[in-house]
């Protein structure tokens, strides 16, 4: 082990983040000072000392008026050079799109179109955030055009923040454009009857618990209870059976009566799923009970039975008994039969034991199963408009071209046009696809000790040349040692470099919209805004310096 | 370098570039829709059948992606099909669809595209869901796909084949046969189809086994053509689709309770197409190319052995054969024996004798039926003969009338409480010592007793 992942100082977020940005000011710090030494010697550390010193009076000290100047520079720049044209192409696309949906009938749900419009609009116009990013400095260089504006009294650092605001504010009058007219197009071409599906739901997940055919959570040596696999590939749902005391119980955490109209139910929104051992009646679908409990006072109020109806959600159709979405309606205040009596019970006062609500499952066939997961069961809370979602998801997209701009412009202030392009493709294309079978593998190789089927690139290679199984040991020798030294030390650096590779995954809201979901502040708007921040203040400092030592004489 | 001046080696590359224009427009010309108008490579996608609009219907999506991705369709393909196989790992079938659908925009004319992916939406989704409508819908789903394939490919004969198998075997097969097949005269979606079938698959809103049969012809037809062939099964069987799906409209009515005219004529239809259309077809026997009729007697064989120079006694000793793997007879006494109004008459004291016992609990009823359908049966029976054995042709040949009579005689004995010491209609049938009808008798009598509710 190179060193210990799981030591505490990595765990949280901000920490990382600071111990990254200082790691690579460390490395930039040395190797600038190395190359300034080698080829100025003792003078030139000191001109390095004072291009450090003057860049924090330069990255602090700023003039708005100037960036603003710059950043209406650059805009008219981008336009003329035809940036907005790619608004056209998207109109071209939205009026073909019925070709790529397929079956455009009025069954279609909603879902593909919503999808094509968000991948539609992030595709097109990440490249053009990338182009005009990566080849509006470097063609400035050039053509000698940044001379006019650096012999200026203006600062480096005004025109990195000039050039970054003014690439984001053409593609934000772009995304603002395409954005109308795709939430147009959505009204107007959705069928009717999918135009339901048009909603931000609003969900409260809870946890879930199983209790197993004793009716107990935990076994004989502690282990919870999983309910059982009935021979998925994929561990997507586990499932209760039948006519036994196993059952699933969720726990909903932080609701208050204040939270809900009065005067309406409380709604939770279920899709299970059905395992029949037996054919049974076909015409009768598998039924659960719902049951509401209070684990402090033990009462325990039934809610009703309900039909799995499996997989109906996944179609416009109708649901079996003409309602259209699979929902456990429960009053705020229910009346039940206990023995001969009615009673009233209130929701909040009553079955709320402090803010957790408990809710039990059972299936009621016997030898048939019912499977779930925790996410299968959420409380709906009133449902917010379709528009809010759709917002939101646009406002992660900018939040993308934002950071997309920002890195292509620190790149352009390093690189040439060509190669700062691919950089942030590259870095893009590793963020979007290959981060998370990146984690996954160094999950892997350090939660074993270092031990991986095949090894890292250097054991790789070495079986490849040798003609080596990746599964044959390799012999306990020397050359065995140095590989395994070497490949720790590319983990290492992949462990680290993990860090620089922005998660894009994150930015995507769109399965949320497409889906019927409101985006999530916590799991998708915030940690967006704080990568772009995170990724924007490292690359601010990189640029400044970067535009500070450039040769701008070069061509 | 050479002695061309610039003048010269500017004279050199335009003869060139002419030379090479005219072999690009020798080969490459476009068609204007006339055979022969375009370049070398236009006639010989013309000769070949490799046009796109020679395939099937221009789909302008599936063109444009091919375009557009460039070399990239393999991979960009790959990524789709191990996306579908990840969303049915997930459950997730409407993305399952999306995939499916978008594999036959980049592969249009993979025919096991089509085939594998219809089969998984309409036989394995379907099966994934608990309510019977939800199937249903899923069915369709897997049906409406096949049916864009056979569009995109209108010449495949297996695709075809494959919409009628879903049309006629799944719908009217499935363990939910009774619910599919109303649901297709009456789709579930009330809200969109009002009472009547979807019209993406059923338009002209009539039985399964009739809309399959129209699919299992045009899989015939396209046969005909000599441009495909097909690679499922023995031409003899293969053929023979369209005619059992009239035979099974017909069952399928008659198990349906409509013993109406419309069951007689179906039948009397399906025997004449299956004697005087298909059993006058000529077949080339798949084991030495031999041809011969499946209908034609031994004169018919002679002038067909005199007419392509083969010997009479392969033609006999192959449609002999062919007749056993077809089960060619049964089908035509079968079609022959339910024409006969006592068979009729039987089928229907049968069915609402059933009926009366099951639902209305009425004994007597049930019993005058059932008996009244076993004098009628006895007599079809009497009227087709017995073999050299004694044996009656007809319930010894059709398993399913025997079944059938079988279970009326079982009800009949409930009611009565045993049948009768002396003679009774079908006695040959309820009383034959033969192990066949003696375990199939006790197979029955278990089912019967869960039927009526005895445990």
């Amino acid at each position: 082990m190179p060193f210990d992942t799981n030591h505490p100082i990595f765990q949280h977020p901000i920490m990382r983040w600071l111990i990254v940005v200082c790691a690579l000011a460390l490395i930039g710090s040395f190797v600038g000072a190395v190359s300034s030494w080698l080829g100025n010697g003792t003078r030139g550390l000191v001109n390095f000392g004072g291009v450090v010193g003057r860049g924090f009076a330069d990255l602090v000290w700023l003039a708005p008026r100037r960036v603003f100047a710059l950043a209406t520079l650059t805009t008219r720049e981008s336009i003329r050079r035809k940036a907005l044209w790619v608004g056209a192409v998207f109109l071209v696309l939205f009026m073909f799109a019925g070709w790529f949906i397929g079956d455009t009938s009025e069954a279609t749900p909603a879902k593909p179109y919503i999808s094509f419009v968000m991948t539609t609009i992030r595709w097109m116009l990440l490249p053009v955030a990338v182009l005009l990013a990566c080849w509006g400095l470097p063609a400035d260089i050039r053509d000698r055009s940044l001379h006019t504006v650096v012999t200026k009294p203006v600062r480096r650092s005004e025109v990195v923040l000039g050039r970054i605001g003014g690439y984001v504010f053409v593609v934000s009058i772009l995304l603002l454009v395409v954005s109308a007219v795709g939430y147009a197009w959505l009204l107007r071409v959705v069928p009717e009857r999918s135009q339901r599906q048009l909603i931000s739901r609003v969900p409260v997940y809870g946890m879930l618990n199983m209790l197993n055919d004793q009716g107990e959570q935990f076994d004989a040596d502690g282990r919870p209870y999983m309910g059982v696999n009935v021979g998925d590939v994929l561990d997507v749902r586990r499932f209760i059976q039948g006519g036994t005391k196993e059952r699933a119980i969720w726990e909903f955490r932080g609701l208050r009566a204040a939270d809900f109209p009065a005067d309406q139910n409380i709604r939770l929104e279920y899709m299970f799923e059905a395992f029949r051992s037996y054919k049974g009646d076909i015409n009768t679908q598998i039924e659960f009970s719902v049951t509401l409990l209070n684990s402090t006072s033990k009462l325990r109020v039934p809610i009703g039975v309900l039909p799995v109806n499996e997989f109906s959600s996944e179609v416009v159709h109708d649901l079996v008994d003409g309602k259209t979405e699979n929902l456990i309606s429960i009053p705020q205040s229910i009346t039940y039969r206990e023995g001969d009596t009615d009673k009233t019970v209130d929701l909040f006062k009553d079955l709320v034991d402090g803010d957790v609500l408990r809710l039990e499952i059972a299936c009621l066939d016997a030898s048939q199963y019912l499977g779930v997961n925790p996410y299968d069961l959420f409380v709906r809370m009133p449902d917010r408009s379709f528009a809010v979602g759709y917002w939101k998801t646009i406002f992660a997209i900018w939040l993308l071209m934002v950071l997309v701009i920002t890195i292509g412009t620190t790149a352009s202030c390093i690189l040439k046009g060509p190669v700062a392009t691919l950089a942030t493709f590259g870095l893009l294309i590793l963020g979007s696809f290959l981060k998370e079978s990146l984690v996954k593998r160094l999950g892997t190789y350090f939660s074993q000790g270092g031990q991986v089927v095949g090894g890292g690139s250097i054991e790789a290679f070495y079986r490849l040349v040798t003609g080596m199984n990746e599964s044959s040991p390799l012999d306990d020798s020397l050359t065995k040692r140095v590989i395994e030294t070497l490949d720790a030390g590319v983990y290492a650096m992949l462990y680290l470099a993990k860090y620089i590779i922005p998660d894009v995954r994150i930015f995507d809201a769109a399965a949320f919209t497409a889906n019927g979901f409101d985006v999530p502040f916590g799991a998708c708007i915030l940690p967006s805004v704080l990568i772009t921040l995170g990724f924007f203040i490292p690359a601010y400092i990189i640029g400044y310096f970067g535009l500070q030592v450039r040769e701008l004489e070069a061509k | 370098m050479n002695n061309l001046t610039s003048g010269q080696r500017k004279l050199v590359y335009g003869l060139g570039i002419i030379v090479l224009m005219g072999c690009v427009i020798w080969l490459g010309q476009p068609s204007d829709g006339t055979l022969g108008s375009g370049g070398k490579v236009s006639d010989l996608r013309e000769d070949l059948s490799l046009g796109e609009a020679t395939l099937g219907n221009v789909d302008p999506a599936s063109s444009t992606m091919n375009l557009v991705l460039l070399g990239f369709r393999g991979i960009a393909a790959s990524i789709l099909w191990s996306d579908a196989e990840h969303y049915r790992a997930t459950k997730n079938w409407s993305q399952l669809q999306q995939s499916a659908d978008s594999i036959t925009l980049l592969q249009p004319h993979f025919k096991k595209v089509w085939e594998y992916q219809a089969w998984n939406l309409g036989f394995n989704v379907s099966a994934e869901c608990d309510a019977v409508e939800d199937r249903y819908y899923w069915v369709k789903q897997g049906a409406k796909y096949l049916k864009r394939g056979t569009q995109r490919n209108t010449q495949f004969p297996e695709l075809f084949f494959e919409c009628g198998r879903f049309f006629g075997q799944k719908i009217g097969r499935a363990d939910e046969k009774e619910q599919f097949r109303k649901f297709f005269v009456n789709d579930p979606d009330q809200s969109r189809w009002k009472g009547k079938g979807d019209g993406d698959v059923n338009p002209d809103n009539i039985d399964n086994y009739l809309v399959a049969r129209g699919w299992y012809s045009q899989a015939n037809v396209n046969l005909e053509k000599d441009e495909l062939d097909q690679h499922k099964m023995d031409l003899p069987l293969f053929w023979a689709y369209p005619y059992h799906s009239l035979m099974d409209y017909a069952a399928a009515r008659e198990d349906d309770g409509n013993f109406d005219a419309d069951a007689k004529a179906a039948w009397a239809k399906a025997y004449q197409e299956w004697t005087d259309i298909y059993g006058r077809k000529v077949f080339a026997a798949a084991g030495n190319g031999t041809n011969f009729t499946l209908e034609g007697s031994v004169d018919d064989l002679q002038q067909l052995a005199e007419k392509d120079g083969q010997d009479l006694k392969s033609k006999l000793n192959w449609q002999d054969r062919y007749r056993s793997t077809i089960n060619y007879n049964y089908w035509k006494d079968r079609c022959r024996a339910e024409q006969e109004q006592d068979m009729l008459n039987a089928r229907r004291d049968f069915y609402d004798g059933k009926r009366a016992f099951k639902d209305k609990g009425d004994l007597e009823e049930s019993g005058m039926l059932l008996e009244r359908g076993a004098q009628s049966l006895q007599k079809v029976v009497d009227v087709f003969g017995r073999n050299s054995a004694g044996k009656s042709n007809l319930l010894y040949s059709d398993q399913e009338l025997a079944e059938d009579a079988i279970k009326s005689l079982l009800i009949l004995e409930r009611v009565r409480e045993g049948l009768p010491e002396g003679d009774y209609p079908l006695k040959e049938l309820w009383t034959d010592p033969e192990e066949y009808i003696v375990s199939k008798k006790a197979e029955l009598r278990e089912k019967f007793n869960r039927w009526a509710g005895d445990n």
